[in-house]
């Protein structure tokens, strides 16, 4: 089954990359541009692991991040959390919040496809 | 950096910061100018200003960057390419230069931390500026990938 990663960033160029970076596997990138969205996408397409900014407008990903924990269908998606801020409470809080992996902006493309390869099955595409 | 009762090496925070975002996220290098280099042949670019909003217990400020469009044009290519071949737009434009800032101001605090200055980031604000403004005396001039950046951090510390 082709795995389905939704990726919450308000930034559309790092949405861009993350097309980029997992354009070569087979999978499904979908795309939400705040917490809230995030929300409704997940909700409506069940996806196998969110890469999940922390800072954003409308719906912060902290918060995000909660209301996926309180939902019993969505409670176990892995969740990889992007985020310009490194400091030590913000990661004890998301990994309260049982976030699987935590990486610092700007992070390295290949630490972010390993961190991904570890909770979702990542196959290249085949040659077209 | 003025009004310091204590004070933090925001030169070096700054260069630090700067080098890791650039050399991370776009695989460039980046060296500095002299001051007066930021003036200089800037009348004839389009200058974008990111400023990053920082508070904290004992210090509040921003961060602020001024970028060409150019410069941000091309590093939206660099990292968008092969999926994106629109052409640039200003969205994609603002918007990089506004996660640069937010990038850049999140290695501050960082950094700030570890000297015992803890802080939270604002969301980012972009704005188009006429040219680079002239070099104010906590503004750092830097050439990267062809162009010239300013960077200004601008906070008020209190003591430990």
């Amino acid at each position: 089954m082709t795995p389905t990663i939704l990726s919450v960033d308000d930034s559309k160029t790092i949405r861009m990359v993350l097309a980029r970076l997992f354009r070569p596997f087979v999978c499904e990138l979908i795309e939400a541009a705040n917490g809230e969205e995030g929300l409704a996408v997940a909700a409506q397409k069940r996806p196998d692991l969110i890469i999940l900014d922390y800072n954003m407008p409308v719906m912060d990903g902290l918060t995000m991040l909660r209301r996926l924990r309180e939902d019993a269908a969505l409670k176990r998606t892995p969740v990889i959390m992007l985020t310009a801020e490194s400091g030590c409470e913000n990661i004890a809080t998301v990994a309260r919040l049982g976030v699987r992996d935590y990486l610092t902006k700007p992070f390295r493309e290949d630490q972010l496809l390993a961190k991904a390869g570890r909770l979702i099955p990542l196959v290249p595409r085949p040659d077209p | 950096m003025s009004d310091f009762e204590v004070r933090p090496d925001l030169d070096r925070v700054g260069e630090d910061a700067l080098r890791e975002v650039l050399g991370t996220f776009l695989g460039w290098s980046v060296a500095e100018l002299p001051p007066s280099a930021g003036v200089a042949g800037a009348e004839a670019e389009v200058w974008l200003q990111a400023t990053v909003p920082l508070t904290g217990p004992r210090l509040s400020g921003c961060l602020q960057i001024q970028l060409p469009r150019a410069f941000v044009a091309e590093a939206v290519r660099r990292l968008a390419l092969p999926t994106h071949r629109a052409p640039v737009g200003d969205t994609e434009v603002e918007d990089l230069a506004g996660e640069l800032g937010n990038m850049l101001a999140g290695q501050v605090t960082a950094r700030l931390r570890i000297q015992g200055y803890s802080c939270e980031l604002g969301l980012p604000q972009v704005a188009a500026v006429p040219d680079a403004q002239p070099s104010g005396h906590s503004r750092t001039v830097w050439s990267c990938h062809g162009h010239r950046l300013t960077l200004e951090i601008r906070l008020r510390c209190l003591p430990p």
